[in-house]
Parts: structure tokens; C-alpha cells; sequence
């Protein structure tokens, strides 16, 4: 057993301290790391409850953010890290919802972070080789910045409530959603 | 008292089971009437549809009001299906009222009767985990293995398709035998609505059953195509047998052009070149040598008479010559017959009777020579190979017996005293005079070519000067009048002194 698992850790660190990530392998790590989350996002919670239903929500959708046109190949993977560490943030907030299952919370943040930490090596790399473009890589990076401080926003004003964690929980999904779309789209 | 006492008991007790008996009662009257409703949701490529069971009681009229809402719009409020509104249907169908395919909707059904309004549960849905498929499965045969092409299912979305929306699918295509013991699963992707895969590896002439499912990446639900089958072609045709007889008959052509161009560039040889007609000569020398050919032997008989000693000259050569010396003379060559290659000089001139036995044929003439210069103007007769002359002309100033000249002059023949014929080398000393005469005495007698050939050998061992093989072609060709220069050299050689 202990040989097994010195095997996975050396695996894991081999494919973190990689510093040449495949893009192939980066999209297929993307596409699991969209698979588990979404799970884990139904799982950590129930039903939404039907008393939050009369809870006005007035923040702009997170697919007007994400619009296809400005994103070019090289952007979509820094929005897709920048969404993914904003996300890890919001969920990483001591004031997380305790009625939620914890150890669906826990390993949804494990995911998050490793696929953050892959692009993080990947995009090292990217910059080293003068692909990528600064000035549109602010320019996104701040996109995404400003949709997830409304949500901040919002969960400070409505102090962290249930109604206001499920409503984000249900923006997170859709979130997923629109990603692996986009993913999908510019992987062609 | 006692009546007292349990009067007032009895009336609360009254009261009590009264009201205990009329909510008893009312309370199945309630569940009866306004049973909770169970939806369910079938949702098909995106195209919705919301059904419920009736109450029990049936007999009443109902009528049902459908209720939704988006959880991702910033207006949450209940909305009315419009075509779902006071209907008897116990389905409706929301296709177009679940149009954001990303966000979740929950679906509540209001039942209307005449006692009031019951709202059913709700129904937590989202379209994006709409069921993909069936697609639509066609089959082709071929050998050992099928080809399958596939066609996606319309999306009931306003323009769009699967797609569209989620850009790549899964697919499987599960391939069965008919007697269900063998299944072979085929996982592959697709961007594509319509595309084809050919199932290869299969045994020939087989049922098989096919069928595919399609599924996208964060949405796994997917409702596989019915089984359709198809027996797969044989692979034993008479095309594939022709094929390989074709590509045999191809290399051999190939190969053959192959040695063609290697014949044609010489590097090929099949028959042996002719031997070059320059070396053919070699070939009769070195066939001279070994095999000399017998000579006719013509019998001679010379007869000695002594003369001066002249100086003549040998006329034979040119004309030029014989002017200088012998002025208005000529001298005309008496060919009897073949001569040796070797020329013999006597320092005696003497007549020379011979006897030829055929004038045409190439008979073996002995050499007479005028060795003697002094002696050289009277008689002059060369015999030279294998020609015969009609006469000898002798100069009139010589010393000759006239009969001996008449004699010659009416003849054609010389008279020859070989005996007396001195035969040598010119620059060695006459001491072998006997022997050669002796010798020739023999020559003489002999018509034998093979002892005539003996007599050559003998004779002329000391010669070196073997110019004129004894081959019979070349021997031809010295019939001819005129005679090459090098003999006329060695004539010269021997005759003069």
C-alpha cells in the first residue's frame, strides 16, 4: 500500500512539476475537473428550497461575461483560470453554508486547486515561449474579476444566507456549463 | 352530587369526542379530494414534457394550471405555462417555456377544483440533462465488417442542434452477434451531426446487431438506438482472387524489362562473339606450325654443266634492274612449281631439265638459282612457288651451250642437275655442298608429300626466315603473278653476292 501511494504522489508531482503541459492532456484534465465539480455542486446541497424562490437576485449573468467573440484560443485558458480561482475563493469563505455536506465541499476545493495549479505550469510555459497576449490577458483577467466581486457583493449583503449560498451554487453550475462550451468550442 | 359531578365530565367528553369525530371524518374527505400530484418529467433532445397522475377522485371536474420558474432570471416570479392553463391534460409541454438550456426550472402543477386550489410539489429540472438520442442508425454490409453511419437527433431548440450546444458528443457503438455471445463496444467522438464509422475485424457471413448511443461530457444521459442487424458480406471473391495473380504477373514483367535493359546495355551476354577476323591469322599460324601441309612434289631432274662465272644479275625483281644490267634482256620466271620458304644459292649455274608430271597442279619445284655471279647472266631461272611459265628468255651474251639455251628456249622446262645445285646459306662456306646435294638427289626422288615434308624440315631447320606457312589458303594466294616484296628481298638475299 505504501509503495502504491509513493507511486501516486511521484505521479502527481511529475504532472505538476512538468513544466512542457500537452494541451491535449491540459483539456482532458479540464474536462474531468467540469465533470466532478458539477457533481459535487448537486451533491453538497439538496433542492433548491422553494421558500428562496421569492428571493430577487439582481446580478448580471455570468454568460454575458463569458461572450465567445472577445475570447481568443490563447485568453480562454486564462479566463478559465481566472474562474476557477475566484470560484475556489468564494468557496474557500469561512462563512460557507454548514448545512451543505462538507466533504463534498472539501474535494470540490481539492479539484479546483489542482487544475488551477496545472494551468498555472502550463501557462508558465506558454509565456516563456511569447505566445500568449499580455494586454488582452489583463484586459480578460479583469473581466472576470469584476463578475465575481457582484457575487462577493451580493453574498455580503444578503450576509451569507441560505437563500443567497444557493443561488450562487446555482450560478456556479451554470458556470461550469458555459466553460466547458467554450472549452469545447475553441479546442476545434 | 354524584350525578352532578359526572354531568359536567360527560358534556366535555361530548364536546371532545364530537370534535375528535368530525375532523376524523373530515380528514379523509381531504386526502380524497386533494391527493398531492407526482410529476415527472420526460424530456427528450430537449423537448419537455410535464405529466402528473390524476386524483383519485375522478368524477369531479379538475382542471390544472402549470406553473414555472427560472432559477437563473433576476426576476423570480411563477409564470403560467400558456398552453398548459386550465387544462384537463394530465401533460404539458414546456419546450418552449424552457428555453435558457443552462439554467434550472422548477415546474409546479396547481390543481383547480371546486373546492379550491391544491399545489402539487415541485419538480427541479434543468434542460441541459435533457436525454440525448436515439440516433438514427443505417447498416452496410460489406466484407468482415459493417459500416455505420449515423445521423444525431433534431434539438427542439430555436436554431440549434446538439451540437450547438454541447459541441463534441460521445458515442458507442455496441455491436452484438445474433446469438448474443460475442459484443463488441466502439467509444469514439464526434463534432459532427452526421458521421460514419466502419466496424472492422468481423467474422464473414454473420449476423450482427448494431446499436449506438450518444452522450455529451457533463451530461451522460443518453438513450441508445434500437438494435438493427445486418449479416456481414463474405470475403471469398472471385475479384480477390485475381488480384494477387495480377501483381505476380506485374514482377515478372518488371524483371523481365529489368534483364531486358541489362541485355541491351551489355552487361548480359548470351552467345560468344565471333572471333575477330585480324586474329584469324594467328589462329593459321600457329596452325602452320604444328601441322605443316604436304607439298605436290613435281620430280626434276637438273643436269650440271659448268659455266663461267658471271656476274648477273637477278632480273627477276624489276624491270628497272634488269635494264641496268642486262640491257634489252628479259628475263621471264620459270615458276614449276611450289618453293620452300627458304631459297637456296648454288654457285653453279646449271642446266635444269624437269619432268612435271602436271603443269596445273601445284607441284613442288626445287629452287634453281643462279648462285654464281659470273655464271648468273647465261641461265636464269627462278622457280617460285607454284606458278608455270611458258618460257625463259636467257641473255644471249652467256656462255651456255646453245643447245642447252635452244633446248631451254623451245621449252618450257629447264633442265636441272640438282646434283650439282649448291643449296645454302649465302653467307656460310660451301662445305656441306655434298650433303645438300645428296639430299637433294633425295628430294628428287621422292613424290611422297609426307617425306618431302620430312626433306623441308631437314633442310630447312637452320632457316629462320619461315615467312610463307604451308597452310593451304595462304598458299593460294602466292599464285598470283605478283610476287609479294618479301620474297622478291629474300630471293635477292640468297642470290646475290
Amino acid at each position: 500500500m505504501t509503495t502504491r501511494s509513493f507511486l501516486h504522489i511521484c505521479l502527481v508531482l511529475l504532472f505538476t512539476e512538468n513544466s512542457s503541459v500537452d494541451c491535449n492532456m491540459l483539456h482532458f484534465q479540464q474536462n474531468k475537473v467540469n465533470q466532478a465539480s458539477l457533481q459535487l455542486l448537486e451533491k453538497m446541497g439538496g433542492q433548491f428550497p422553494v421558500q428562496c424562490l421569492n428571493e430577487n437576485s439582481n446580478f448580471i449573468s455570468f454568460q454575458n461575461v463569458l461572450s465567445s467573440r472577445e475570447f481568443q484560443k490563447e485568453n480562454a485558458m486564462v479566463a478559465i483560470q481566472e474562474i476557477l480561482q475566484q470560484i475556489f475563493n468564494i468557496f474557500s469563505k469561512s462563512h460557507i453554508q454548514t448545512a451543505w455536506d462538507r466533504s463534498s465541499i472539501v474535494a470540490f476545493q481539492n479539484g479546483l486547486h489542482q487544475q488551477i495549479e496545472l494551468l498555472k505550469t502550463w501557462f508558465d510555459g506558454e509565456k516563456k515561449m511569447e505566445t500568449t497576449y499580455p494586454q488582452n490577458e489583463d484586459f480578460t483577467r479583469l473581466k472576470v474579476k469584476k463578475y465575481f466581486h457582484v457575487v462577493d457583493n451580493f453574498l455580503k449583503e444578503k450576509q451569507y444566507s441560505l437563500c443567497a449560498w444557493e443561488i450562487i451554487r446555482e450560478e456556479m453550475r451554470r458556470c461550469f456549463l458555459i466553460m466547458d462550451q467554450l472549452t469545447k468550442r475553441l479546442k476545434n | 352530587m354524584m350525578a352532578v359531578l359526572i354531568g359536567p365530565l360527560s358534556f366535555c367528553q361530548l364536546v371532545y369526542l364530537s370534535i375528535l369525530t368530525t375532523t376524523l371524518f373530515s380528514l379523509p374527505e381531504a386526502s380524497v379530494i386533494n391527493p398531492p400530484l407526482e410529476l415527472t418529467m420526460d424530456s427528450k433532445n430537449f423537448q419537455h414534457i410535464l405529466s402528473w397522475e390524476p386524483g383519485i377522485n375522478t368524477t369531479m371536474p379538475t382542471y390544472y394550471n402549470v406553473k414555472y420558474i427560472g432559477l437563473s432570471g433576476s426576476e423570480k416570479e411563477w409564470k403560467m405555462a400558456k398552453e398548459c392553463s386550465n387544462t384537463t391534460c394530465l401533460s404539458c409541454n414546456l419546450t418552449k417555456e424552457y428555453e435558457e438550456y443552462t439554467s434550472t426550472y422548477i415546474a409546479m402543477v396547481q390543481r383547480v377544483t371546486e373546492h379550491g386550489e391544491l399545489n402539487s410539489s415541485i419538480l427541479e429540472f434543468s434542460p441541459y440533462t435533457s436525454n440525448l438520442g436515439p440516433p438514427a442508425v443505417n447498416l452496410t454490409a460489406c466484407p468482415a465488417c459493417i459500416n455505420v453511419t449515423v445521423k444525431l437527433p433534431a434539438a427542439y431548440l430555436k436554431e440549434s442542434s446538439l451540437i450547438a450546444i454541447y459541441q463534441k458528443l460521445d458515442y458507442t457503438i455496441t455491436v452484438e452477434s445474433f446469438d448474443r455471445k460475442e459484443k463488441i463496444p466502439i467509444k469514439n467522438e464526434t463534432s459532427e451531426e452526421s458521421f460514419s464509422y466502419v466496424v472492422g475485424s468481423l467474422r464473414s457471413n454473420t449476423n450482427y446487431c448494431v446499436s449506438v448511443a450518444v452522450a455529451a461530457s457533463l451530461n451522460r444521459r443518453s438513450i441508445p438506438s434500437a438494435l438493427k442487424c445486418v449479416i456481414t458480406k463474405s470475403n471469398t471473391q472471385p475479384g480477390y482472387g485475381i488480384i494477387p495473380i495480377l501483381n505476380g504477373g506485374l514482377v515478372a514483367l518488371i524483371i523481365g524489362i529489368f534483364l531486358l535493359g541489362l541485355y541491351k546495355g551489355g552487361f548480359i551476354c548470351l552467345k560468344s562473339k565471333p572471333w575477330p577476323k585480324v586474329l584469324e591469322t594467328t589462329n593459321k599460324l600457329h596452325c602452320s606450325v604444328h601441322e605443316p601441309d604436304p607439298e605436290n612434289v613435281c620430280s626434276v631432274q637438273v643436269m650440271y654443266k659448268e659455266v663461267k662465272k658471271k656476274e648477273w644479275e637477278y632480273c627477276y625483281d624489276d624491270d628497272s634492274e634488269s635494264d641496268s644490267e642486262n640491257s634489252g634482256e628479259y628475263t621471264r620466271h620459270v615458276i614449276l612449281g611450289r618453293v620452300p620458304s627458304s631459297h637456296a644459292k648454288s654457285n653453279t649455274f646449271a642446266h635444269q631439265t624437269i619432268d612435271c608430271t602436271s603443269a596445273e597442279s601445284s607441284s613442288q619445284a626445287t629452287e634453281l638459282l643462279n648462285s654464281d655471279a659470273e655464271n648468273s647472266e647465261e641461265h636464269q631461272s627462278v622457280i617460285r612457288e607454284n606458278e608455270i611459265t611458258s618460257g625463259v628468255f636467257f641473255h644471249p651474251s652467256s656462255e651456255v651451250n646453245s643447245s642447252s639455251t635452244s633446248e631451254l628456249s623451245n621449252s618450257a622446262c629447264f633442265n636441272i642437275n640438282l646434283n650439282t645445285v649448291m643449296l645454302g646459306d649465302p653467307d656460310k662456306t660451301w662445305d656441306d655442298s655434298a650433303t645438300l646435294i645428296s639430299h637433294q638427289k633425295d628430294a628428287i626422288d621422292l613424290q611422297d608429300s609426307s617425306a618431302s615434308d620430312a626433306l623441308e624440315s631437314k633442310f630447312f631447320t637452320n632457316i629462320v626466315d619461315v615467312k610463307k606457312p604451308v597452310c593451304h589458303n595462304i598458299s593460294h594466294e602466292w599464285q598470283k603473278p605478283s610476287v609479294s616484296d618479301e620474297s622478291d628481298a629474300s630471293d635477292s638475299e640468297y642470290i646475290r653476292r
